[in-house]
C-alpha cells in the first residue's frame, strides 16, 4: 500500500503503473487488506457519490479489479498480471541502462562488425535478451569475447562440416547400395534386350538402358551424392575422407564416363568388362533406345491413333463419296482448299446432281459405320443461324461460306454427339438412344441444371409449332410432356419429310 | 421463330444421329437432339459474332467459324 500511494500521487503516467500494482497486492493478501480497505471505500463509496481523495480513488479501482477477478477466471489472470507487473518493475530500473544501450548501439556497431558479424547472431541470438544486454555490456570490455567467437566458428564449422558429411557417408554407401542394384538389373536387362529386340515386358530395364545413354535424367536419380559431394567439396572442401575425396575427384576427372566409374566402384575387379558392356550397351542402346522411346507412348497413344485414323479414312470417304457436299472434315486450316476442291468436283462430277443454289439438298454421306444418311439442310441450318446472328447482335447476313463453314461445325456436332449418344447407349446396356441417354448429355454440356430444364428451353428455342404440339398433351412434369412432343413429332414426321 | 416457318426436319436428324451412333433411337429423343442442336447453333453463331467483332469483321464470316468452331464442339462434347 505504501508503494501504491506514493506513486499514485506523483504523475498519471505513473498511475497506471500503480493501479495494476494495487490489483496485484490486492489479490496477494486476500483476507486482511480487503477487509481494511472495504469498509471505509464502501461506506464512503456509497454514501459519498464522488471518491475525492486518492485513497478513495485506489479503493474503487481495487474494487472495480476485484469484480474484474471475480467474473474472469481467476488464477491464470492474475498471475500473468503478477508476472507482467513484477516484469515491469523489473525492468523498470534497466530503462535508463537500455535507453543509453540504444544510444551507444549506433557507436558500438563498428566493434561487431570488425570482428565477425556473422558469428555473433549464432552465440547471442539464442540467449535471451537480458544476456543480450550484458553481453553488449561486456562487447565494450569485450576483444577476448571476440577471441573466443574466431575460435567458436571453426569449431563449429568443422561440427558443421562433420554434420554435412555423415549423411553422405551413408548416402554414398546407400546409393552404391542402390547403383548395386540398379546396375545389376540393367546388365541383365541389357543382355536381354540384345537377345529382344521387340519389346519386352521389363519396361524399367528400357529405362535404365535409356537412362544410361542420358546423363541428365539418370546421375540426378542414382547419383546425388556424388553431385552433391562435388558442391560440398567445392563449396566446404573441409574434412572429407580419403576415401570420399578419391571419388570425388574419380568422378570428377571421369565425368563423361560417371556411368563407368560407378560401375567400376562397383563391380571392381570386372573392369576390363566394363568399356565392352559400355560399347555393346552403347550400341544396343541407340537401337534400343530408339525403339523402346516411342513404346511408353505407345499404350497412350494407341487407343486413340486407330480412331484417329478411322475417323480420318470415313472423313476422306465421306469427302470422297460425298462429292458435291464440300465438307471437308480433316481440319480447319485445309477447309478452304478442301472446300473449293469439294465444290470444283460438285460443279464437275456432280454425283448427287442437285447442286443447286446452295447445296440445297447435301449428298448421302456416310457415317462411320457405314450408314448413308443425308446433311441437315441448309436452309434450316441458314434460318437457325440468322436468327441467332440478329439476337446475338451481328448482321442477319450470312456468307455462303460462312454458311459453309456452319454446315461443317453442325456436321461435327452431329458426328459428335451420335458417338456420344451411341456410347451412353451402349454403356446402359441399350440399342437404342433413349431420351435418358440425351438429357445427361446435355446435363454434362452444362445445358441443363437444376434451373434450367428442357422444357424451358424447348420453350425458348424450339419453333412455336413445336411448342403448340408440346402444349397438345395435358401439362404435366418434363417426361411426360416430351412423351406427348415425341408423339406429336411422329405425326408431323411424316408430314414434314 | 417466326409461327409461319417450316419446322426443321426431324427424320433427317434422326437419320443423322442413328447413322452416327449405329443406335436405333426412341420416339421422343430427336426433339431433345434438335433442342442440343439449336443450343449448339447459338452458342456457335454468338461466339463466331464476338470472335467477328473482335476481328473487326463485319457481319459472320467464314473464318470466325472455324476458328470457334473447335472451341464450340469442345463445349457441347458429352
Amino acid at each position: 500500500m505504501s508503494n501504491s500511494n506514493t506513486p499514485s500521487g506523483r504523475t498519471p503516467s505513473q498511475l497506471k503503473l500503480v493501479t495494476p500494482s494495487q490489483r496485484a497486492i490486492s489479490a496477494d493478501p486476500p483476507t486482511t487488506l480487503r477487509r481494511s480497505q472495504r469498509t471505509p471505500v464502501t461506506a464512503s463509496g456509497r454514501k459519498v457519490p464522488v471518491a475525492t481523495t486518492p485513497h478513495g480513488r485506489a479503493a474503487i479501482r481495487a474494487l472495480d479489479s476485484r469484480r474484474a477477478a471475480i467474473f474472469t477466471p481467476n488464477n491464470h489472470g492474475a498471475a500473468s498480471r503478477r508476472r507482467s507487473l513484477r516484469d515491469l518493475q523489473r525492468e523498470t530500473p534497466r530503462d535508463p541502462l537500455r535507453a543509453l544501450s540504444r544510444l551507444l548501439a549506433p557507436q558500438t556497431q563498428p566493434l561487431p562488425s570488425s570482428s565477425s558479424p556473422d558469428d555473433t547472431p549464432k552465440t547471442e541470438s539464442d540467449t535471451g535478451i537480458l544476456s543480450g544486454f550484458v553481453d553488449d555490456e561486456d562487447d565494450d570490455d569485450g576483444p577476448p569475447l571476440h577471441r573466443p567467437r574466431l575460435s567458436l566458428p571453426i569449431e563449429d564449422d568443422d561440427d558443421n562440416d562433420d554434420d554435412d558429411i555423415h549423411p553422405h557417408r551413408s548416402q554414398v554407401l546407400d546409393d552404391e547400395n542402390f547403383t548395386m542394384q540398379s546396375i545389376e538389373m540393367p546388365r541383365r536387362a541389357i543382355s536381354e534386350q540384345a537377345s529382344r529386340p521387340s519389346f519386352p515386358l521389363g519396361r524399367m530395364s528400357d529405362y535404365y538402358g535409356n537412362l544410361e545413354d542420358e546423363e541428365p535424367t539418370y546421375d540426378p536419380a542414382f547419383f546425388p551424392p556424388m553431385d552433391a559431394i562435388d558442391e560440398d567439396a567445392a563449396a566446404s572442401a573441409g574434412g572429407m575422407d580419403d576415401w570420399q575425396r578419391d571419388e570425388i575427384s574419380y568422378a570428377q576427372l571421369n565425368s563423361d564416363e560417371r556411368r563407368a566409374t560407378g560401375r567400376e566402384s562397383d563391380f571392381g575387379i570386372i573392369i576390363p568388362q566394363i568399356p565392352e558392356g559400355n560399347e555393346s550397351t552403347f550400341m544396343i542402346n541407340v537401337e534400343a533406345a530408339e525403339s523402346p522411346s516411342p513404346e511408353p507412348n505407345e499404350p497412350f497413344e494407341e487407343p486413340f491413333e486407330p480412331l484417329e485414323e478411322q475417323s480420318h479414312v470415313h472423313f476422306e470417304d465421306e469427302v470422297m463419296e460425298d462429292g458435291q457436299g464440300g465438307y471437308e472434315l480433316e481440319s480447319e486450316p485445309e477447309l478452304d482448299e478442301g472446300a473449293g476442291d469439294m465444290e470444283i468436283r460438285a460443279a464437275t462430277v456432280g454425283d448427287g446432281g442437285r447442286v443447286g443454289k446452295k447445296k440445297k439438298k447435301p449428298g448421302i454421306k456416310v457415317s462411320r459405320h457405314g450408314i448413308e444418311y443425308k446433311s441437315l439442310p441448309s436452309a434450316t441450318v441458314k434460318r437457325l443461324a440468322q436468327t441467332f446472328a440478329k439476337t446475338s447482335g451481328a448482321r442477319g447476313k450470312i456468307s455462303p461460306d460462312a454458311l459453309t463453314a456452319i454446315m461443317q461445325a453442325s456436321e461435327w456436332f452431329f458426328e459428335q454427339l451420335g458417338d456420344d449418344l451411341g456410347a451412353f447407349a451402349k454403356h446402359a446396356g441399350r440399342r437404342t438412344i433413349d431420351e435418358s441417354d440425351m438429357l445427361q448429355i446435355m446435363r454434362r454440356q452444362r445445358q441443363i441444371n437444376s434451373s434450367t430444364t428442357p422444357f424451358s428451353l424447348a420453350q425458348r428455342f424450339l419453333p412455336r409449332e413445336l411448342l403448340q404440339d408440346l402444349r397438345m398433351p395435358p401439362p404435366a412434369p418434363v417426361k411426360q410432356v416430351r412423351k406427348g412432343k415425341a408423339h406429336a413429332g411422329n405425326e408431323r414426321d411424316e408430314e414434314i419429310t | 421463330m417466326a409461327p409461319g416457318q417450316k419446322l426443321y426436319p426431324r427424320a433427317t436428324v434422326k437419320k443423322i444421329v442413328k447413322a452416327h451412333s449405329n443406335c436405333n433411337i426412341s420416339k421422343n429423343v430427336d426433339v431433345t437432339i434438335f433442342l442440343d442442336y439449336v443450343l449448339f447453333m447459338q452458342s456457335l453463331i454468338k461466339e463466331a459474332a464476338i470472335e467477328s467483332k473482335k476481328g473487326g469483321e463485319r457481319g459472320i464470316t467464314a473464318r470466325s467459324v472455324r476458328k470457334v468452331t473447335a472451341d464450340t464442339l469442345t463445349k457441347f462434347k458429352g
